[in-house]
């Protein structure tokens, strides 16, 4: 699996906002990312309140939306 | 060693912090005179190459488009780019591209291109180089708006033909400036820093600076404001020095040197004062600067501004509202004189939720002869305190029905101010449950839910669950 150096869950495209997991690791698995945090971690965002995860190993993605004019399920953009 | 910081150091920290985001929000004009021994100095002691020919552009558009022809690679890559765009990209489409980049030629780039490089060459520099830059014009002009091609069709290009194009043109200037400046800056200026740092100052006073002076700094000043032009122009190859944009990265040094501890920075300082410059392309033998914005408006840390542009330059602007960068219209026009039907337009969440935030969510609702087809209220922790969530599904009268969950912000909601999100949901979805659960990501939605599930966690439209979880409650214990 690839690890994601800047720890980074998700980018804001319209923002340059980021979801970053403050200490752990991140890697992108085959349908969702991965979170290694032995010792627990912050996610931070320059929007969002800090969300405090306990240690621990975690899946993560995106909620989704439904475009109606496109007729498709998307993940949220933001 | 170093292993605290006193009240005093402490105290000095604001100081800091705001003096560089002073810099790095600064718009004072560049002119030769700045430009010229910050330039000669980075030349001659970082790159060890000879004093080069400076120009200064107008803007990130023009700046790059200078700098492509001036890299003297855009014949080879505009075959590639051809190439591509005319195997994989449809005749129909094609034809539009090319009207389009016709008029973009004829009307803005072209001109706009040669009357600045022109006009700044006969007073700049030598007519070697002016013929060299002259002479490129006009056989590569195809060619070197690539870049205008790839923003003016950008939804009607796949967007693996975009990442294609885009690696091929970053790769080649990657290689004629990354290397050369990564390898020359960092390698000499960041390792005698570091090196000096490491020995001198405990790694948790290091993480204390940083929190407090260079994340604060780079929030604003790179998060908001370099990221939000560099998404403006697709294929832009952002330049590896960013002048005023390094704030964060200045301040901080400078805090550990003036504060902490003396430090031999000779070379650091011919870096540092890059920071009185904006973007710079630091090619071979020529220098090509971007002229700072005419301004830069941000409110609470975010680019914001209800009446104009947010970042404004000559010839290009970015409108952004509450740190969201929006179409320009939803900036220009007065909230009573929007359609609510161009909600349909929008197809980024950020931006409805400011579409909704400037004209009103009752407007929309009512003219969209808006239906309340379920109700809920959550109590959920913000990671402070319990916060109540209120959702309604609702249905709007666009195209024969349009069914939204709308949610409430518990970020950026006050008592006095709810900000609220608008999203799609499937028109099956008419109750808060059945939204909810197609919300979910798919893996997440195939857990099944139960009182005595896992903890999961939520921020934004960020869910987290713990690997492996065979049951996860009903809701997140912390959403923010």
């Amino acid at each position: 699996m690839k690890r994601r150096k800047n720890n980074h869950l998700a980018e804001g495209e319209a923002t340059g906002h980021y979801h970053q997991a403050t200490s752990g690791e991140v890697f992108e698995g085959s349908d969702t990312l991965l979170l290694s945090a032995p010792k627990g971690t912050d996610i931070t965002h320059q929007e969002h309140k800090t969300v405090s995860v306990p240690p621990g190993h975690y899946e993560s993605d995106q909620t989704l939306e439904y475009d109606h004019a496109a007729e498709e399920a998307k993940k949220v953009e933001d | 060693m170093i292993t605290e910081l006193n009240k005093e150091q402490l105290a000095k920290i604001p100081e800091y912090r705001d003096k560089w985001l002073k810099i790095g929000k600064d718009t004072t004009p560049i002119t030769l005179d700045i430009a010229r021994p910050i330039i000669n100095d980075l030349y001659v002691h970082i790159l060890k190459q000879k004093e080069p020919l400076i120009i200064i552009m107008d803007n990130p558009i023009s700046t790059w488009y200078a700098t492509f022809l001036n890299s003297q690679i855009s014949s080879q890559i505009g075959s590639q780019i051809n190439s591509q765009i005319y195997s994989q990209i449809g005749s129909q489409i094609r034809s539009q591209i090319l009207s389009q980049i016709r008029s973009q030629i004829d009307s803005q780039i072209s001109s706009h291109i040669s009357s600045h490089i022109s006009s700044q060459i006969d007073s700049q520099i030598n007519s070697q180089i002016n013929s060299q830059i002259s002479s490129q014009i006009n056989s590569q002009i195809y060619s070197q708006i690539s870049s205008q091609i790839n923003s003016q069709i950008y939804s009607q290009i796949d967007s693996q033909i975009r990442s294609q194009i885009n690696s091929q043109i970053g790769s080649q200037i990657d290689s004629q400036i990354g290397s050369q400046i990564y390898s020359q800056i960092y390698s000499q200026i960041r390792s005698q820093i570091y090196s000096q740092i490491g020995s001198q100052i405990r790694s948790q006073i290091d993480s204390q600076i940083g929190s407090q002076i260079y994340s604060q700094i780079y929030s604003q000043i790179r998060s908001q404001i370099r990221s939000q032009i560099d998404s403006q122009i697709d294929l832009f190859v952002w330049p590896y020095l960013d002048g005023q944009f390094w704030a964060s990265y200045f301040g901080y040094y400078e805090f550990i040197f003036n504060e902490l501890l003396t430090c031999d920075n000779s070379l650091y300082k011919y870096f540092l004062a890059t920071a009185n410059l904006h973007l710079i392309y630091p090619l071979e033998n020529i220098c090509i600067l971007c002229q700072k914005p005419k301004l830069i408006s941000m409110s609470n840390g975010m680019l914001h501004n209800e009446k104009g542009p947010s970042v404004a330059y000559d010839g290009f602007n970015v409108y952004s509202l509450n740190g969201v960068r929006v179409p320009d219209w939803l900036v220009l026009t007065r909230d009573t004189e929007i359609d609510p039907l161009r909600i349909k337009e929008l197809k980024n969440a950020e931006h409805r939720r400011e579409f909704v935030r400037k004209i009103g969510y009752e407007r929309i609702y009512h003219k969209l002869g808006g239906k309340t087809l379920d109700t809920k209220e959550l109590f959920i922790s913000n990671g402070e305190s319990m916060f109540r969530h209120h959702y309604e599904v609702i249905r709007l009268n666009i195209d024969g029905g349009w069914t939204f969950l709308k949610m409430t912000n518990p970020s950026l909601s006050t008592i006095d101010n709810e900000v609220y999100h608008i999203e799609g949901v499937p028109n099956d979805c008419d109750t808060f449950e059945k939204a909810w659960a197609f919300r979910k990501p798919p893996k997440m939605r195939q857990i099944p839910v139960s009182k005595q599930g896992e903890d999961y966690y939520q921020q934004g439209d960020v869910i987290l669950w713990p690997k492996d979880a065979r049951l996860l409650k009903e809701y997140p214990v912390i959403l923010t």
